[in-house]
């Protein structure tokens, strides 16, 4: 009987032991990434939790000190679908980071929305991560001459609202 | 009455193997006749040896002495056993109902593979409260710039794809 007890004591252990395991690697590679460069000191780093964006969703443009109301509303139509932002960013070897971070980016976990290159040499990738056709994060990675910098959104992003804001931005250059 | 017609009928029918069992009794019973024609009295040897095959029987003695020597050895081997099978077996059993119940608690509570979940598990190892900006309002700038950089990157990758288009269309006329 005890010889039992053991047994199943062992067997529970070890099942929770692979939980734990199991629990720990499904943080994505872009987790890993972050985690790896957050107390880097040549990296500045900045993060809006999902509380701060529940506390803008509750704002009104008008608190906020905007020149223009309708870009203001387009940002936070955009941000009251957001649950997470992670900036990372550096001027130091910006190439070789831009490079190891799009090496270490699982292309299975993300597919490629968009590459855009400059003839400066500036690259802008965006990678996105789906979820029936709703897209659930947004990953930016940008290389300039003298900055690279990784941003990851976390919640429903909607491409029209992006575009609603892009117009509203060309609108205020325009005036 | 003179049988040997039958018998001559039968014995075609036995080597053409067309007789049945009645007529195989009845052929053995003809063969038994000691007024044969010589060419049939070939045959009265193979049908002998076969009526003293059939007519042999078990020595009734042998299975007594098979019986005597099982118990004989029985007893040198000692008191036998019988399988206890709700002590051998139980606790197998016991065993694969605890792992399939552990199995179902564990699929039901394991969180699904969301982007938000993940989030929420490189939060507990990295302390991003420390990169969380002090208010809304300044959450709201740098929210602002990252979506402003997103807004202004996907509208310029765009617009070349659509220059692009358009260069295509040209090609196509030109042709």
């Amino acid at each position: 009987m005890k010889k039992i007890t053991l047994l199943l004591g062992l067997f529970l252990a070890s099942l929770s032991s692979t939980m734990a395991q199991t629990g720990n690697s499904s943080a994505s590679a872009i987790d890993k990434y972050f985690a790896n460069y957050v107390e880097d000191k040549r990296f500045s780093v900045v993060y809006i939790s999902p509380k701060l964006f529940q506390m803008l969703g509750r704002m009104d443009s008008k608190i906020l000190d905007m020149d223009d109301d309708s870009e203001a509303k387009a940002v936070l139509d955009l941000a009251k679908d957001l649950q997470g932002l992670r900036i990372l960013s550096t001027d130091d070897t910006p190439d070789a980071f831009y490079k190891e971070a799009k090496a270490k980016i699982n292309t299975k976990e993300y597919e490629v929305l968009m590459t855009v290159r400059d003839k400066d040499g500036d690259n802008v990738e965006f990678l996105i991560k789906e979820t029936n056709n709703v897209i659930q994060e947004l990953l930016l990675l940008s290389k300039g001459d003298d900055e690279f910098t990784l941003m990851s959104f976390v919640g429903n992003l909607d491409l029209n609202k992006i575009s609603r804001l892009a117009k509203e931005i060309e609108k205020k250059n325009d005036d | 009455m003179n049988s040997e017609p039958r018998l001559r009928e039968l014995l075609d029918k036995y080597f053409a193997a067309e007789t049945t069992l009645q007529e195989e009794w009845e052929l053995r019973e003809l063969m038994k006749d000691g007024h044969l024609p010589a060419d049939l009295q070939v045959f009265q040897g193979l049908f002998g040896t076969l009526n003293a095959e059939v007519e042999e029987k078990l020595n009734p003695a042998i299975g007594n002495l098979v019986m005597a020597q099982i118990e004989a050895d029985h007893a040198q081997r000692g008191k036998i056993i019988p399988l206890q099978r709700g002590y051998i077996f139980w606790w197998p059993r016991v065993a694969a109902v605890a792992a399939i119940l552990c199995l179902g608690l564990w699929w039901m509570s394991k969180p699904a593979a969301t982007p938000e979940n993940e989030l929420a598990q490189a939060e507990k190892v990295i302390d991003w409260s420390k990169y969380e900006p002090k208010t809304p309002e300044e959450a709201f700038k740098i929210t602002h710039k990252a979506l402003k950089k997103v807004a202004v990157e996907l509208d310029k990758g765009t617009r070349i794809a659509e220059n692009m288009e358009d260069l295509g269309e040209m090609g196509k006329v030109l042709q």
